[in-house]
């Protein structure tokens, strides 16, 4: 059987002032409400708690996303990221868009983790292959 | 009938101030900023010009964004 990775959201869907607003959670979040403005069209948010995922791994995330919706960021205590996810064209399913989102975000973390992990022997592997290489200009 | 202004509040961590002048820069023919507020409470206004697209302040967020990655990647790379 294929291992099935689980992201921890929660979803709340309901409508203020005839928008529909979905706000998704990550279960380890700290409690909080998220404000939300009504302007007539569809907009989800998700919190994202930045002691769990660290800025970078957030803002590379948000940077492979920006050409399927708009984003944007919104600071919420000094633990929380509330990304703002608006549809750029009528075919894209925001509940879809959040849940790569979430999933691209422990990607970017993971990789995070690893790059730090394996920098030592990056580096060593580096150093090795240019301690070897000539970079004087050839003599004619 | 160009789109309704737009009032967002910036985090200047998230969105530091050049990545806002870049998009600026980069929406002048399309949209006017007033920027408000200081320190962590900066108030950005985005006012869409007459014949700008429907989808202006959001295009124009999205850049601000990238423009806003960028800045950290290049800071911390």
């Amino acid at each position: 059987m294929p291992h099935t990775r689980r992201t921890p959201l929660t979803l709340h869907i309901h409508r203020v002032a005839g928008s529909k607003v979905m706000e998704h959670r990550i279960a380890n979040s700290a409690d909080g409400t998220v404000a939300v403005t009504a302007d007539g069209s569809e907009v989800a948010r998700l919190v994202v708690d930045t002691a769990l995922y660290t800025l970078g791994a957030l803002f590379r995330t948000c940077y492979t996303f920006t050409d399927r919706c708009y984003i944007f960021l919104q600071q919420h205590g000094s633990h929380e990221v509330v990304v703002e996810f608006r549809k750029s064209d009528s075919s894209v399913a925001l509940a879809d868009v959040i849940g790569a989102f979430a999933n691209e975000l422990i990607n970017q973390r993971v990789r995070a983790e690893i790059a730090h992990e394996t920098r030592a022997i990056r580096e060593r592997i580096v150093s090795q292959a240019f301690a070897e290489a000539d970079f004087r200009a050839p003599t004619s | 009938m160009p789109p309704l202004p737009r009032t967002v509040r910036l985090s200047p961590a998230l969105y530091p101030p050049g990545s806002i002048e870049k998009a600026r820069a980069a929406f002048s023919d399309l949209c006017s900023i007033e920027l408000g507020g200081s320190g962590n409470d900066v108030r950005l206004t985005i006012l869409p010009l007459e014949g700008s697209p429907p989808k202006t302040i959001e295009e124009f967020l999205n850049y601000a964004l990238c423009a806003a990655v960028e800045a950290h990647l290049a800071s911390t790379e």
